[in-house]
C-alpha cells in the first residue's frame, strides 16, 4: 500500500510512468528540487515527515516505503 | 561498486589517485590558453559514488559553516569534499602554476538541473563583483592572471547537452569585464540562487561588460565536454561560462575548488559578506593550506574540518 502511494508520488514528480520500485532516484533523473516536492507530498498523503537525508539515502521506492512503514510502526 | 568499495574510495582518495608524471606540456598550454583539461581524477564509478554520498550528506547542514542555502565551503562539513580538494593530481597542477605554497580559499557547487539556462560569459579577478569589495588581495606582486586558480571537477557527464563549460581562449590577457562597476542584482539578500532567472546565479554579469554587448570571436571559443571524474583547471580571469542543460533528466553536477598562493589576503578586512542573495558570516572561516608552508599571518588558517578530520597537506 505504502509502496503504491510512494510510486505514484515519484511518478508524478519525476514525470515518469515506466519505472520499477527498485530503480534508483538519481538514475531516473531525480535531484534535490524534485525530492523536496516528493517529501512534501509524502507528508501530505502518508502523514509521515521523512528527513531529506533519509529520502536520498533510501533512494528507491522499495527502500523508502520500507523506511516509512518502520517509522509508522514505531509511532 | 559495492558500499565497501566506495568507502575505500571515499576514505582515501590519495591512495587511489592516478597522478600523471609529466605535466609540463599541460602547464605550457594553460599559460597560453588560460585553462587546461579535461584532467582525470577518478574512475567514472568512483565519481558516481562520491557525488552520491555528497548529495546525501548535503541534506544535513548542521555542521555547515554558513547558515544559508548557497553551498559555499562545504569542505568543512562533508568529509568526501575535504579529501577531494586535496586530491594529489589537483595539487600537482596547482603547485606547478601557483608555486609551492597554496591555500584553498573556497569551494562552490555548480549543479545544472534539466532545463537550466547556460551561465553567461564572465571574467573574475578579485571577486568584487559579488559584494562590491575585493575578496582577494595580493600582497607580493601586482595583479597577474594566476593569483587565483579554479579547479572545476564534474562528477556527472558534462556534455554539450547537459551544460559543459566553455572558455574564450587567451582572454585572461584582456580586461573585458570590470567587476568593480556598480550593480544591484545579486548583491542584496532575497535572491534564491536555485530559482534566480538570471544568467549568473542572481547577477547579470553583462552589467560588468566594459563594452556593452560584447561577444567573443567564435574562433576563440572552446567547449570542454568532460566525463565524470574529470576536472578543468583555469584562471577565472579567462572569460568562461557554460552551455544550458537541454536534457529532460540529466543533472550536471560539478564542484569547484578555488586556490591562491599564500601571499594573497582572503576576504581582506571583512567579517562577513553578502553575495548571491545570502549572507556569509566569516567568524568560523579559514583558508586551508593544501601545499607547502604559510609564511604570512594575514589569513586565518583552518587545519581540520568541522568533523575534526585534518586536511591533507603536501
Amino acid at each position: 500500500m505504502t509502496a503504491q502511494k510512494v510510486h505514484k508520488i515519484w511518478s508524478r514528480e519525476l514525470d515518469l510512468q515506466d519505472f520499477s520500485d527498485d530503480d534508483d532516484f538519481f538514475d531516473l533523473g531525480g535531484h534535490s528540487l524534485i525530492m523536496a516536492k516528493i517529501q512534501e507530498n509524502i507528508t501530505k498523503e502518508l502523514g509521515v515527515e521523512v528527513p531529506m537525508d533519509e529520502l536520498f539515502r533510501q533512494s528507491t521506492v522499495a527502500k523508502i516505503s520500507a523506511h516509512i512503514n518502520s517509522m509508522q510502526a514505531v509511532s | 561498486m559495492t558500499e565497501t568499495e566506495f568507502n575505500a574510495v571515499g576514505a582515501d582518495i590519495a591512495a587511489n589517485a592516478q597522478i600523471p608524471d609529466d605535466i609540463s606540456a599541460d602547464i605550457a598550454r594553460f599559460n597560453q590558453d588560460g585553462f587546461i583539461g579535461p584532467i582525470k581524477l577518478y574512475e567514472e564509478d568512483e565519481a558516481a559514488a562520491l557525488i552520491r554520498e555528497i548529495r546525501i550528506r548535503n541534506q544535513d547542514t548542521s555542521e555547515a559553516l554558513y547558515k544559508n542555502s548557497v553551498n559555499y565551503d562545504r569542505h568543512f562539513d562533508i568529509p568526501e569534499l575535504s579529501r577531494h580538494v586535496t586530491h594529489p593530481t589537483i595539487i600537482k597542477y596547482l603547485t606547478a602554476i601557483l608555486g609551492p605554497d597554496v591555500l584553498l580559499w573556497r569551494t562552490e557547487w555548480f549543479p545544472k538541473f534539466p532545463g537550466y539556462k547556460g551561465t553567461e560569459w564572465h571574467q573574475v579577478r578579485d571577486y568584487s563583483y559579488a559584494s562590491g569589495k575585493p575578496q582577494l588581495l595580493p600582497t607580493e606582486s601586482d595583479w597577474n592572471a594566476y593569483i587565483d586558480i579554479t579547479v572545476w571537477s564534474t562528477f556527472t557527464p558534462a556534455t554539450m547537452e547537459t551544460g559543459c563549460m566553455q572558455f574564450v581562449r587567451g582572454s585572461q590577457r584582456q580586461q573585458i569585464f570590470d567587476e568593480h562597476k556598480v550593480t544591484e542584482s545579486g548583491r542584496q539578500e532575497g535572491y534564491d540562487v536555485a530559482y534566480a532567472n538570471t544568467g549568473f546565479f542572481g547577477y547579470n554579469f553583462s552589467d560588468f561588460a566594459i563594452e556593452p554587448g560584447w561577444e567573443p570571436d567564435p574562433a576563440d571559443v572552446v567547449q570542454i565536454p568532460m566525463n565524470p571524474g574529470e576536472a578543468v583547471i583555469f584562471t577565472a580571469s579567462c572569460v568562461h561560462g557554460s552551455l544550458p542543460n537541454i536534457t529532460k533528466r540529466e543533472t550536471r553536477f560539478a564542484i569547484a575548488g578555488r586556490y591562491v598562493p599564500t601571499h594573497v589576503r582572503v576576504y581582506p578586512d571583512q567579517d562577513s559578506f553578502t553575495a548571491h542573495g545570502a549572507t556569509f558570516d566569516l567568524s568560523e572561516y579559514g583558508s586551508v593550506l593544501v601545499a607547502g608552508e604559510n609564511r604570512y599571518d594575514h589569513n586565518r588558517i583552518r587545519t581540520a574540518n568541522n568533523c575534526g578530520e585534518e586536511f591533507r597537506r603536501y
